[in-house]
C-alpha cells in the first residue's frame, strides 16, 4: 500500500480510462481493457472486492430475471467455464443447476407462469414438482417444499476469488490499480479530458468508468446526473465445513434467501431483500433480526443445518434501479456507467466488464447492452425511488416549478432532473423583460392554458372570451396564440381612444377599459387573433401577462409555453421558427 | 346556484321533435355524484328495465360531471348510458376529448335522447339553441367523414359526436365515436343510437361554469397538477408510451391474455408495446381536454400493405388483436385500430371477436369452407381479413374501400 501512495505522487500524466470502483465489474473492466492494451489505472476507496463483489452469494444465474436481462446473463454464463484458465486461479465454477424453491401454494402458479415468460425467451428452465425436486436434492426438508424452477445451466462460484483473479490478471496486463483512494467528484477539463478529484489528489484521464456500486449514485450526481439508483442491503452468513450437502445454487420464490455450498465445505446463505439503506458505508451493521429469520428459513429447508455452527456473518450494499436492471450507458462525452445490479450482479459482472471494454474500444455501444440505457428514466423526474413499490417523487425545489413559472428550471419545464447538466447553461438564464415563449412541439392540445386564462381573469371556467386559444391545424400541430405584445404594434397604432397602453418591466401592452369604446378597430389591426371582443366587459380584452406572472405558463405541465428572458440571439431562430410555425397554422386552419 | 354543474337537463324526443330543458335537481346531483351517477339514476327511474335495447323505449343519455370542463385537472370525459343491446343490462361506456366539456360549455350536464326519428337525423345545438337537421345525406359515412360534414354544416368549432356505419346498421359492436376517432366504445352503444335513426350531435358551447371558491379551487387544480407532474407512472410512462405500456407490464406479470384466453404470456409482447409504438409509428402525444398526461398517440403506419394514420393503438386493441390474435406485427394491430375507427366499432370486441374465431378455426368447430380462408393464430393477413368482415354491408355508399 505505501508503495501504492509513493506511486501515486510521481504519477502525473493522464490515462486513457480510469475506472472507479474495485468490484468485479471494475476489474473485469480493467482486465479487459488491459488485455486489449489501453493504458488504465482503477481507483477504489477500499480494497478490490470490499464493495459487493466480496460480499456476495456466488450466485451464476440466468433464471429469475427481468427479460431484457437474460440474454446479458446467457453470454456470461458461456464465459464462466472458461475463466478459470484465462485468470489462472480456480474460481470454484460449478454448474449444477439453479433451483427456486417454491414454499406456499400461492407462488405455484405465478412461478409456473414466470417459468413460461423465461422459456419463451429461449432459456431452458423447467419446473419440477416437489417428488423431482427431492429426488434430486435429497438433504432438503420434503415438507417444506412444493416444487421448484430449475435451470439447468446456472451454477455458483466464489465472487471474491472471481474478482481478485480479475484484479491480479488485470495488473499482469498492465493496469494501475489505486487502492485507499476515494473519488469525490468528476468534472471536465477544458481540454476535453476527465478530472478526477480524489483522496490522493486529481486524476485525469480521456474516459471515465463509474463502476463504484452503493457510491455510484453519489458520483454521478457530482456531475449533475440524478440516476434512480436506491443502495439496498443484503445480508449474509456462513457456516463452519459440513459434509456435502447440495451442489446446485438455491434461491426461494419468496426472493428472501439464497444458499450454496462452497469448495471448501462451508455453506454460504443469506437473506435477499431485506432493507433499503441510507447510508452507503463499506461496511454496513448486520442487521440482527433479518439474520435470524435467514437462518431459521435454512434450517426450515435444510434441517441438517440446525447443527452447523455459524462463523461469520456480514451485510453488503448494491443499488436497485426502478425496473430491476442495471443502468449501463453513457453520461457524457467521457464518463460512462455500469452500476444498479439490484442484487445479482456478480453473474453478469465478467461480461459487463468485456462489453464496456469492446464499447470503449471500438466506440460503439454492443447490442447486448442495448436495454440499459439510462434515457429509461428520462422521464422520471427528481424521484427519488424507494424500492418498496412505492414512488415518492421529490421536487428539488418544490417552489421552482409553479410558482416561478417556469423561470429557472431547465429543458421541459416540469423536469428538473432529466437535462440537468450543470455544465451547460440553458439560454433561458439571458436577463431581461420576460415574454412567453411557446414552444409548438411540446404542446399536446389539452387547453389548459386556455382555463387557467379563464379562472384567473374572469373567476369561472369558459372558453370563449379567454385571451389565448389553443389553434388546431392537424392532427399533430396544434399551438397556443395570444399576444405577443409586439415591439412595433399595429394595434395601439389604430386605437384612437388611448385605450392600449404599454408599461411594465416586461413591456405589456394591456387595455385600459374605461377608454375602450369597443370600436374594434384594434381587433381588425392585429394580425395574430391577439385581441377579442368581450360581450360581458363590452370592451376588446387581450393578455396582460398576468401581472407579471401568467397564469397558462404556470399550468401548461408540457412546458410548451414558457414565461422568460430571450436572449439577442436566440431572437432571430425564434423569427424564423415563427414564420414556420405560422405557415403550418395557415394550412391547416384554411 | 349551481356550482360544477350547468344546473340543465336537455331531453330531446325524436319521435315527436319535441325538445326540453328541465332543472337539474341538485340534491339529486349530491346523492348520485357525477355523469355516471346523474344518467344511471335517471335511467333508472325513467325506463322500463325489459324494454328492447334498440326499441324506441330505450333512452340514450350523454353524462358530465360537475368537474367536467371547470379546468379541474383531466376531467374530459362523458358517460353515454342506456340499456345496452350486448349484454341486456345497464351500459356506461365514456370517452375523453373535449366533445363532453363542450356539453357543459353549451349549458347541459346531461343530455337525454328518446324515441325514434322517422329519418336519420343529427342534431345541432349551439348553447340554448337545438335543431334536429336530416342526415339522409351523411348515411354511411365514416366517422370522421361524418364530423367533418357536419362541421361543415354548422361551425369549424363544433364538437361532435356520431355513429359509424356498423351504429347505423346496429351492429352489437358499435360505439359511440367524438372527436373524430374516440369512442365510447363498449356494450354497443352505437346501436342504440342508430336504432334510434341519430347519426350525429354537434355542440357548441359558449357559456360559463361558476365555481364557488375559484382561487381555492384553481389552487388544488395546481396541487393535483403537480402530483400528477411528479408521479412517474402517470407523466413518465403514460406520456413516453401510452396506455400500451401497460403491456409489457402485463405481459411480465403473467397476466396478459393471449390466443383468445389459451395462454398468459405473449411472446410478441414487446413487438407490440408501448414501447414499440413510440419507437416505430408515434407521430406526436395527444392530449385530452385540461389533461397534463397527454396519453393519446398519433401515429402513423407509412407503408406497406397496413399503412394509415390516426389516433392509437391504445393498451386495449394491442391486447385485443396483438396477444389475443397471437399476432406480433404492430402495423397490422394498428391497421386493425384504424379499420375499427373506420366502422365504428369497438376495438376491443372485435379483436376479442376475431381471436374466438381463430380459435374455433384451430379446434376444427368452424371449417375452413365456412370462413373462406385459413384463420390461425398469428398469421397477420388473416387477421385483418377476419377483422374487415366485421365491416358493415353497403359502407361507403358502395365506393371501394381503401
Ligand atoms: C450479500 C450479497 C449477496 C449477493 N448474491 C449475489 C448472487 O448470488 N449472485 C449475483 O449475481 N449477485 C449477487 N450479489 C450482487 C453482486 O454482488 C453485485 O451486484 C455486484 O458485485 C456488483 O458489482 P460492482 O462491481 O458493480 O459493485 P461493487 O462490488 O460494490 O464495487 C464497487 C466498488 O466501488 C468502490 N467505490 C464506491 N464509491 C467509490 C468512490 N467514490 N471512490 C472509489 N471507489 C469507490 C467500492 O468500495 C466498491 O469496492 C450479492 C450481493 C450481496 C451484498
Amino acid at each position: 500500500m505505501i508503495g501504492n501512495w509513493q506511486w501515486v505522487m510521481a504519477f502525473n500524466g493522464t490515462s486513457d480510462v480510469i475506472i472507479i470502483g474495485g468490484g468485479i465489474v471494475g476489474c473485469a473492466a480493467a482486465y479487459y481493457l488491459a488485455k486489449r492494451g489501453a493504458n488504465v489505472t482503477l481507483l477504489e476507496r477500499g480494497g478490490v472486492g470490499s464493495g459487493a463483489s466480496g460480499r456476495s452469494g456466488g450466485g451464476v444465474r440466468q433464471s429469475a430475471r427481468v427479460s431484457a436481462e437474460i440474454p446479458l446473463a446467457a453470454e456470461s454464463v458461456a464465459l464462466f467455464p472458461t475463466l478459470s484458465d484465462e485468470l489462472g486461479v480456480d474460481i470454484e465454477y460449478v454448474r449444477r443447476g439453479n433451483l427456486r424453491l417454491v414454499e406456499s401454494v400461492d407462488h405455484i402458479r405465478p412461478m409456473q407462469v414466470d417459468i413460461k415468460r423465461q422459456q419463451a425467451l429461449g432459456l431452458d428452465v423447467q419446473w419440477l414438482g416437489q417428488a423431482e425436486v427431492c429426488e434430486m436434492v435429497p438433504s432438503l426438508q420434503r415438507e417444506s417444499v412444493l416444487g421448484a424452477s430449475f435451470c439447468p445451466t446456472d451454477g455458483h462460484a466464489n465472487p471474491l476469488k472471481l474478482t481478485t483473479g480479475f484484479a491480479s490478471a488485470a495488473r499482469r496486463a498492465g493496469a494501475q490499480f489505486v487502492t485507499g483512494c476515494e473519488v469525490r467528484s468528476v468534472r471536465q477539463a477544458d481540454s476535453g479530458e476527465a478530472v478526477l478529484e480524489t483522496s490522493r489528489g486529481d486524476f485525469r484521464a480521456k474516459t471515465v468508468i463509474v463502476a463504484a456500486g452503493a457510491g455510484a449514485q453519489k458520483l454521478c450526481l457530482s456531475m449533475g446526473f440524478d440516476l434512480p439508483l436506491a443502495n439496498m442491503r443484503y445480508e449474509s452468513l456462513i457456516t463452519e465445513a459440513v459434509p456435502p450437502l447440495f451442489s446446485q445454487m438455491f434461491g426461494v420464490a419468496a426472493a428472501d434467501l439464497f444458499f450454496r455450498q462452497t469448495q471448501h465445505g462451508s455453506v454460504h446463505f443469506g437473506g435477499g431483500l431485506v432493507q433499503q439503506s441510507e447510508s452507503e458505508a463499506t461496511t454496513p451493521p448486520s442487521a440482527c433480526e433479518n439474520l435470524q429469520l435467514a437462518a431459521e428459513h435454512i434450517v426450515r429447508l435444510i434441517p441438517q443445518l440446525g447443527r452447523a455452527n455459524l462463523v461469520r456473518t456480514w451485510g453488503g450494499l448494491d443499488p436497485s434501479t426502478p425496473d430491476g436492471i442495471p443502468i449501463i450507458d453513457r453520461l457524457d462525452e467521457n464518463v460512462l456507467v455500469a452500476a444498479g445490479f439490484c442484487g445479482h450482479g456478480f453473474a453478469i459482472g465478467p461480461v459487463v466488464g468485456r462489453r464496456l471494454a469492446e464499447w470503449i474500444a471500438n466506440g460503439e455501444k454492443p447490442q447486448t447492452l442495448a436495454p440499459f440505457k439510462r434515457s429509461r428514466f428520462d422521464s422520471w423526474l427528481q424521484t427519488k425511488w424507494t424500492p418498496t413499490g412505492s414512488f415518492e417523487a421529490v421536487l428539488a425545489t418544490e417552489a421552482t416549478q409553479v410558482a416561478d413559472s417556469g423561470n429557472g428550471a431547465t429543458g421541459d419545464g416540469w423536469r428538473v432532473t432529466a437535462s440537468r447538466d450543470t455544465r451547460h447553461p440553458s439560454p433561458e438564464e439571458a436577463a431581461g423583460p420576460k415574454i412567453i415563449v411557446v414552444d409548438p412541439s411540446k404542446c399536446t392540445g389539452c387547453r389548459m392554458c386556455e382555463m387557467a386564462c379563464s379562472i384567473h381573469h374572469t373567476h369561472t371556467a369558459r372558453q370563449t372570451q379567454v385571451r389565448i386559444k389553443v389553434a388546431y391545424a392537424s392532427d399533430d400541430f396544434y399551438m397556443p396564440i395570444a399576444c405577443i405584445h409586439c415591439e412595433e404594434a399595429y394595434c395601439m397604432e389604430a386605437c384612437v381612444f388611448e385605450a392600449l397602453v404599454r408599461d411594465g418591466p416586461n413591456a405589456v401592452i394591456r387595455v385600459v377599459d374605461e377608454n375602450c369604446t369597443a370600436c374594434m378597430l384594434c381587433v381588425d389591426a392585429c394580425p395574430y387573433g391577439g385581441i377579442t371582443y368581450s360581450e360581458e366587459k363590452d370592451a376588446v380584452i387581450k393578455c396582460d401577462l398576468c401581472g407579471g406572472d401568467p397564469a397558462c405558463a404556470a399550468y401548461c405541465a408540457p412546458g410548451a409555453i414558457r414565461f422568460r428572458a430571450v436572449a439577442e440571439a436566440e431572437w432571430e431562430r425564434m423569427k424564423a421558427n415563427a414564420m414556420d410555425n405560422v405557415g403550418k397554422l395557415g394550412q391547416g386552419l384554411k | 346556484m349551481y356550482h360544477g354543474y350547468t344546473g340543465t337537463i336537455l331531453r330531446i324526443n325524436l319521435t315527436d321533435r319535441r325538445v326540453s330543458k328541465e332543472p337539474l335537481d341538485l340534491s339529486l346531483a349530491e346523492k348520485f355524484v357525477g355523469g355516471r351517477g346523474l344518467t344511471s339514476y335517471l335511467l333508472y327511474r325513467e325506463m322500463d328495465p325489459a324494454v328492447d335495447a334498440l326499441s324506441p323505449e330505450n333512452k340514450l343519455m350523454f353524462g358530465t360531471g360537475p368537474l367536467t370542463a371547470t379546468g379541474a385537472v383531466a376531467a374530459s370525459r362523458y358517460v353515454v348510458v342506456c340499456k345496452a343491446p350486448l349484454t341486456g343490462t345497464i351500459a356506461c361506456s365514456n370517452s375523453g376529448g373535449f366533445f363532453g366539456p363542450e356539453m357543459k360549455f353549451a349549458g347541459y350536464d346531461v343530455i337525454i335522447f328518446e324515441g325514434k326519428a322517422d329519418k336519420p337525423v343529427y342534431i345541432w345545438i349551439e348553447d340554448d339553441k337545438v335543431e334536429i337537421r336530416s342526415a339522409e345525406k351523411l348515411m354511411g359515412l365514416t366517422p370522421e367523414e361524418t364530423e367533418d360534414a357536419v362541421r361543415a354544416a354548422t361551425s369549424q368549432l363544433a364538437k361532435v359526436a356520431c355513429i359509424g356505419p356498423a351504429g347505423e346498421k346496429l351492429s352489437l359492436l358499435a360505439g359511440v365515436v367524438n372527436d373524430r376517432q374516440r369512442l365510447a366504445a363498449r356494450s354497443g352503444v352505437g346501436a342504440v343510437m342508430g336504432s334510434k335513426n341519430l347519426k350525429a350531435v354537434a355542440v357548441l358551447g359558449t357559456g360559463s361554469i361558476c365555481l364557488a371558491d375559484p382561487e381555492g379551487f384553481w389552487l388544488a387544480a395546481l396541487d393535483v397538477l403537480k402530483k400528477i407532474v411528479n408521479d412517474p407512472v402517470s407523466f413518465g410512462s403514460f406520456r413516453a408510451y401510452g396506455t400500451a405500456n401497460l403491456v409489457n407490464l402485463i405481459n411480465e406479470m403473467g397476466a396478459y391474455p393471449t390466443r383468445n384466453f389459451l395462454e398468459e404470456v405473449f411472446e410478441g409482447a414487446p413487438a407490440t408495446s408501448g414501447e414499440a409504438i413510440a419507437e416505430r409509428i408515434l407521430l406526436k402525444n395527444r392530449a385530452c381536454f385540461a389533461c397534463p398526461i397527454a396519453c393519446t398517440r398519433v401515429s402513423e403506419v407509412k407503408d406497406g400493405p397496413y399503412s394509415g394514420r390516426g389516433e392509437g393503438p391504445e393498451y386495449e386493441t394491442t391486447w385485443s388483436f396483438g396477444a389475443m390474435c397471437g399476432v406480433s406485427n404492430l402495423d397490422a394491430v394498428a391497421k386493425a385500430n384504424f379499420l375499427c375507427r373506420d366502422y365504428g366499432i369497438d376495438s376491443m370486441s372485435a379483436g376479442a371477436t376475431v381471436a374466438c374465431a381463430m380459435e374455433l378455426y384451430e379446434k376444427g368447430y368452424v371449417p375452413q369452407s365456412d370462413i373462406g380462408f385459413p384463420l390461425r393464430f398469428g398469421d397477420a393477413d388473416a387477421m385483418i381479413r377476419a377483422g374487415r368482415a366485421l365491416r358493415p354491408p353497403r359502407m361507403f355508399h358502395g365506393r371501394e374501400e381503401t
